[in-house]
């Protein structure tokens, strides 16, 4: 749990990469999904997503799956059970802080 | 243009761009293919273009050290994302793209994600400073031996000091001071980036 704490905060990318990891997907699948999960907000880069993914693996958040029969250039990659720990743990942080704010934003009547 | 030039399928241009002026670097072969010419071939300094219709392409640099083993991953999901890969030279990758494209025109999307690019050349730059900073006291302090002592015993080692070491030690100190200027200039990069309060 400690290491998960040390982990987090993650930037907003980050955790929109993990959290489109929950199935296997390549590189081109995870900017989809992750276009599609911010409602057309974050629109990866390249550079950005290539070193996110480095950074995940080296972490142990995600693993590269074997690769496609049909395609054995594109790794694949899916989250570990460290990954999904993080993961709901961001989520818990950005609800305390949507609610909190939330609250506060009512309070004051804006 | 004239009957002769039309001719001219291939160029190759003379420029120097330094590590921290890739936005510039950029930007030029941008103007290159709007005149037509679409860069094909990349050496130090030296930059060989393809006569082609005047386009509106995007050209991109991505600084990436230590990724031989990995190579066909890292073009293969940015050709996924709509980048076609022109060249590579030394850590250096050229990437080339259509304006008009819908995917995104940044390599980087994040300021985090940029400052860590920028980082790792600067922190190569430091590394590559230190055989310099490690040699260049010794370099001089041959050479100033020698001269204080005037003619050494020994005429060939005397004339190696002089005609050799003596230039080569100027030689790496104007190398070192331009790397320094580097490290400084990307400094100042990441600088400004940071002050951005975007993530």
């Amino acid at each position: 749990m400690s290491k998960i704490k040390k982990l987090s905060p993650l930037t907003e990318t980050t955790f929109y990469i993990l959290i489109s990891l929950l199935e296997p997907l390549h590189g081109y699948g995870i900017m989809q999904k992750v276009v599609k999960l911010s409602r057309g907000r974050i629109n990866l880069g390249a550079g950005t997503l290539y070193g996110a993914l480095s950074n995940l693996v080296n972490t142990g958040l995600i693993i590269p799956k074997d690769s496609q029969k049909s395609n054995p250039r594109r790794k694949i990659y899916i989250i570990t059970e460290m990954g999904k720990k993080l993961i709901e743990y961001e989520v818990d942080r950005l609800e305390e802080m949507a609610k909190s704010s939330r609250s506060l934003l009512e309070k004051k009547g804006i | 243009m004239n009957g002769i030039t039309d001719n001219i399928k291939y160029r190759s241009v003379f420029k120097i761009f330094f590590a921290w002026q890739g936005e510039k670097e950029e930007k030029w072969l941008k103007e290159m293919s709007g005149g037509g010419w679409h860069l094909n071939r990349v050496g130090y300094c030296n930059y060989g273009f393809v006569r082609g219709k005047p386009e509106d392409i995007i050209y991109k640099l991505d600084f990436k050290p230590f990724l031989n083993k990995k190579i066909d991953d890292y073009i293969t999901l940015f050709e996924d994302a709509g980048w076609e890969y022109i060249a590579r030279l030394g850590c250096w990758y050229y990437f080339k793209a259509e304006a008009k494209k819908g995917h995104s025109l940044e390599l980087y999307s994040d300021n985090a994600s940029k400052i860590r690019m920028y980082n790792s050349l600067r922190w190569l730059l430091i590394i590559l400073c230190g055989p310099i900073v490690y040699n260049l006291p010794n370099f001089y302090g041959r050479v100033i031996r020698t001269m204080g002592t005037g003619i050494s015993d020994d005429p060939l080692a005397q004339s190696l000091i002089v005609n050799l070491a003596f230039p080569l030690a100027i030689f790496l100190t104007l190398v070192l001071g331009l790397m320094i200027y580097g490290i400084i200039r990307i400094s100042i990069i990441i600088k400004k980036i940071r002050q951005d309060i975007k993530e």
